[in-house]
């Protein structure tokens, strides 16, 4: 019998060059692609972040119907595959409306990659909807209490009390769904969005190297979790020590949701 | 308890209540009005038909076992809970009703807010927000519930600060502060927004045995300087020399309710006397 493993004649000249970002970024669809993967993933994330906030707060609501209707969306999208929806928004929904290509300031956003972020959206708003909820029911009922004894309405309290003491125990965890979420965007090839691992995967069916430019792509993703764990490290540290807190820069202000944050009302008028 | 020292005054002149602006008792209407008040917990029953009346100016102290109602009963008045049944009546507003074309209708969240700046709130473990300095604890009302100025808080702030011998510690956090310090802070920062009453939940049950004075004398100036006020406390010497009424609680009902020398000396009901024996 033959052996079933043959030799295989790993091409290190083509390895090298699409390891080394200057030879590889040379290819206009591998540079695009690894832009068009950090993006994607960074507003997939801002998105499943706000919509998770919210539905943290819909699942405090009084009224049954609303926290029924954000169970069932949990339920839904923890519970079906992430590959199947993206089908299924991409692909179903195109008998409805079919995603255009958008051009923005000499930029162009795919449809496909706009399904992916919305997709890829929607899906983490079910887990961050998760997370916030276990950051605020971690923070002391007596928190809570104070902020009404004093007169302030809810969402008053969750602005200026809860949040920014939850924001310390839902940072950690939403570290790790970034972490995910880097690795996630690669699903978006099978609804055609052209992505890092898409873009090397076209230039396989060109060169047909599978080992040499898996191998290398597989570096790529390493180092983009490995950069964002130095900077999950670097929050996270300025979230514990209580000395640094003093400071006013404005993540450490934003943080604890101090006027004249980024992104605060009274940080936009400065 | 040792005698309270005379935190405040070190500030210079004027009452604490000066530097809020608010004025001191003149007329004798009844500020707080408690009629029927019932509260169960699912099946349990907390609260029985419990009554209770508090002239503005008046300082009632409520005193009696644990696990009694106390507590219960004082989240009631600013509707923390609220009752099963019964009224609650805070300075002429109905708490948790709303009046609409004749009719009472359940308040909503926005409007309960509302009617709860009337009253407010002491809590036995202090409660300050931990991510904001002790100054910002007591303007916190005044910007977030007022919608005033930064630089029209902050100065009253720093005087109310002052006023309970805080004034050097505005810029500190409250696990930077000793429970005595962090429990004088938290009266100030229920002031500032300028309750008509104040209601303390054992405000120094949870104090080290040489930080009550501080926080009681505080409370004794509040009361000189004619805030109306229902405290829960557990200090007898306190409240006979405090108080106008006390008030004794017992598995939920309001057993005997009298001026603190009769109460002392001649409590009437036996469960009083029972409770008096083991306490003093
Ligand atoms: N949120 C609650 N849920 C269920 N039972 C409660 C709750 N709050 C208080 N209770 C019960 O009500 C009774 C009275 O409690 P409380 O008002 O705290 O008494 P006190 O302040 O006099 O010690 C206790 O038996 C307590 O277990
Ligand atoms: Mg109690």
């Amino acid at each position: 019998m033959l052996p079933l493993i043959a030799t295989y004649h790993f091409d290190w000249s083509v390895f090298w060059a699409y390891l080394w970002p200057p030879t590889a970024f040379h290819n206009s669809l591998i540079a695009s692609g690894f832009w068009v993967t950090i993006y994607m993933a960074v507003l997939a994330q801002t998105m499943g972040v706000v919509l998770g906030a919210v539905g943290a707060m819909m699942q405090m609501s009084h009224r049954r119907p609303v926290r029924w209707a954000v169970a069932a969306y949990i339920l839904w999208f923890r519970g079906t595959p992430l590959l199947v929806q993206l089908s299924l928004l991409y692909f179903g929904i195109a008998a409805i409306y079919s995603f255009p290509d958008v051009h923005l300031l000499g930029l162009t956003l795919p449809g496909a990659v706009q399904a992916g972020i919305i997709g890829l959206g929607l899906n983490e708003a079910a887990f961050m909807t998760e997370i916030f909820r276990a950051g605020i029911s971690s923070i002391d009922r007596g928190q809570t209490e104070a902020a009404k004894a004093l007169g302030m309405p809810f969402r008053t309290t969750m602005r200026w009390v809860i949040l920014p003491q939850a924001t310390r125990v839902i940072i950690p965890p939403l570290g790790n769904e970034f972490n995910n979420m880097l690795k996630s965007t690669t699903l978006v090839v099978v609804i055609g969005g052209v992505e890092l691992f898409s873009a090397i995967s076209q230039v396989n069916a060109v060169l047909f190297k599978p080992f040499e430019l898996f191998l290398a792509v597989s570096f790529y993703y390493l180092a983009l979790t490995i950069v964002w764990g130095w900077i999950q490290a670097w929050i996270e540290s300025r979230l514990g020590d209580q000395k640094r807190l003093r400071g006013s820069g404005p993540i450490t202000r934003l943080l604890r949701g101090q006027p004249g944050a980024l992104g605060t009302v009274e940080g936009a008028r400065r | 308890m040792t005698a309270a020292p005379d935190v405040g005054r070190e500030a210079g002149g004027g009452h604490l209540i000066d530097v809020i602006g608010g004025a001191p008792a003149t007329t004798t209407e009844c500020l707080v009005e408690l009629a029927g008040v019932c509260k169960s917990f699912g099946p349990h029953p907390v609260l029985h038909d419990v009554d209770l009346q508090v002239l503005r100016g008046e300082c009632v102290c409520i005193v009696g076992p644990s696990g009694s109602g106390k507590s219960t009963l004082l989240r009631c008045v600013n509707h923390l809970e609220s009752p099963t049944s019964g009224r609650v009546v805070v300075n002429g507003h109905r708490m948790g009703l709303v009046e609409q074309g004749g009719k009472c209708k359940a308040a909503s969240e926005g409007v309960l807010a509302k009617q709860r700046r009337e009253t407010g709130m002491v809590f036995q473990r202090f409660n300050l927000f931990p991510h904001m300095t002790a100054l910002e604890n007591v303007i916190s009302g005044l910007l977030r519930v007022q919608g005033r100025t930064r630089a029209e808080a902050t100065p009253i702030g720093e005087a109310l600060l002052a006023r309970v011998g805080l004034g050097d510690k505005a810029a500190s956090y409250p696990s930077e502060l000793s429970g005595g310090q962090q429990q004088r802070v938290a009266i100030v920062r229920a002031l500032a927004v300028r309750p008509t009453v104040m209601l303390f939940d054992e405000p120094t049950s949870a104090l080290d045995p040489e930080m009550i004075g501080e926080v009681l004398g505080v409370i004794a100036e509040l009361r000189a300087d004619g805030m109306t006020m229902i405290i829960v406390t557990h200090e007898m010497k306190f409240a006979r020399r405090t108080a106008d009424w006390v008030v004794m609680m017992d598995e939920g009902r309001v057993v005997e309710r009298a001026r603190p020398d009769a109460f002392f000396d001649r409590p009437g009901d036996p469960r009083t006397q029972r409770f008096l024996s083991k306490v003093l």
